[in-house]
């Protein structure tokens, strides 16, 4: 670099939008690596996020020649990767449901303008809601936290998944029931 | 409902070096990966240099530690090709790249316009022409190399940049990359940042140096790879980021 002039004006091309090689793959980390890394620590605790995290990734770029731009956002592309992980650590999950349940997320969550009443009843339906949330069958808990967690739409659950579209509300619908049946008489929105 | 079930998972903030982590974790998997089907010796030193720079869990990697693994991949890396090339994008706008072959030829190309470089070498050290034929006889030693480069410049306080631009802005040879990146090991005034990334998103450890004009120059390396990602002047100087430095076989287009 030293004296080196080899520089005129050149306008800079974007790469092909969506496509995903190595170069881009480093940009898709920076970007949804918080996010990916908060899902899982979620769901298996944040102990063992950044294996899942990693393995996560991984598989993203091993098998990057696969993605589809067209199909799926990027991001919905990776939850969809790291639901599938997660489903292999169903013991891990559960027992993090268990210690949600007994204490409550680790971390200081920032009071966001939550309704009083809201917090207070979340409060005490804790346990039951993380028991329930246990029992439910692993694929209609997937679809549920990946529209309450993530925050995906229906149709980009369905492309994560690899599930037909009407297979999301129906799951969806039935985890949300059971939970309610089993929150019982107290009354919840949502 | 959805509210609820929010509410009792909480956000789990990551831990301010987790990002660093998984992302190593990550570049040497992505290394090992690519390296399987190398010879057995290249995997034995890409696993010593992961656990030359990783060290014990829980330990953060010295300047020194990160530096000598990046020597370990360079020396094993390859440098076959007829063309030495070089792209760089200058303040995030200008691309500008270099070709040169072993027999001295070289091309630039700017607005995707080539021009074959005639009358002088396309590469210099500390102003001074540099050809070809002296940067592959530069010397693969540590302590040869530091002494050679010190010789060849004006100011003995270009040491450190003479010896990080044969990391990336030219041709040397695996070994003499691998001898400049211990040489700077060594270097005092080199300064280890910590993990960084470029303003293209690229995770890299980064160093710095002074120049002899006062301006601090900040260099991200991955030391995964042995590539130098960017090099960043302060005071508002220009930042260069190296999109491509390597040997390949498709020429000037």
């Amino acid at each position: 670099m030293t004296g080196e002039t080899i520089a005129m004006p050149v306008p800079w091309t974007a790469r092909a939008p969506g496509a995903l090689d190595a170069e881009g793959f480093e940009e898709l980390f920076g970007r949804c690596f918080g996010e990916i890394h908060t899902y899982v620590a979620q769901r298996l605790g944040p102990d063992h996020a950044e294996d899942i995290v990693a393995e996560t990734f991984f598989t993203a770029f091993r098998k990057r020649a696969q993605y589809d731009p067209s199909r799926a956002s990027v991001r919905a592309w990776l939850y969809g990767i790291a639901t599938n992980l997660i489903g292999k650590h169903r013991r891990l999950e559960a027992r993090t449901l268990r210690a949600l349940g007994r204490f409550g997320p680790e971390a200081d969550s920032p009071g966001h303008e939550d309704s009083v009443a809201v917090r207070v009843s979340a409060q005490s339906l804790r346990p039951e809601l993380a028991s329930a949330l246990a029992e439910l069958d692993r694929r209609d808990r997937d679809v549920l936290l990946l529209v309450a967690l993530a925050g995906l739409t229906h149709e980009e659950i369905a492309t994560a998944l690899g599930i037909p579209y009407g297979t999301v509300g129906s799951r969806l619908n039935r985890a949300r029931k059971k939970l309610r049946a089993r929150l019982g008489e107290v009354r919840v929105h949502g | 409902m959805d509210e609820l079930v929010r509410d009792l998972y909480g956000e789990p903030g990551p831990d301010p070096q987790g990002r660093a982590r998984v992302w190593r974790q990550l570049a040497a998997r992505r290394r090992r990966r690519r390296l399987s089907w190398l010879a057995a010796p290249v995997v034995a030193a890409a696993l010593a240099m992961v656990l030359v720079v990783y060290g014990a869990p829980g330990q953060e990697p010295s300047s020194r530690s990160i530096l000598l693994a990046a020597a370990t991949t360079a020396e094993s890396s390859a440098a076959d090709g007829t063309y030495w090339h070089v792209k760089k994008l200058y303040d995030g706008t200008r691309e500008s790249e270099l070709w040169a072959t072993r027999d001295g030829r070289a091309w630039t190309a700017e607005q995707g316009r080539v021009t074959r470089v005639t009358g002088k070498s396309p590469f210099s050290m500390a102003g001074q022409d540099l050809t070809y034929a002296q940067i592959q006889n530069l010397p693969s030693d540590p302590a040869a190399l530091r002494e050679r480069v010190t010789a060849m410049l004006p100011d003995a306080r270009l040491l450190a940049d003479a010896l990080s631009g044969l990391l990336w802005t030219k041709p040397s040879l695996p070994a003499v990359r691998a001898a400049a990146y211990r040489a700077l090991a060594d270097l005092s005034e080199v300064r280890y940042l910590g993990a960084r990334t470029d303003t293209r998103g690229r995770h890299g450890e980064a160093f710095s140096f002074g120049l002899p004009s006062g301006v601090q120059r900040t260099l991200i390396i991955d030391p995964v790879t042995s590539q130098v990602l960017s090099c960043t002047d302060d005071r508002g100087g220009r930042t260069e980021i190296v999109l491509v430095a390597g040997w390949t076989d498709e020429g000037p287009r």
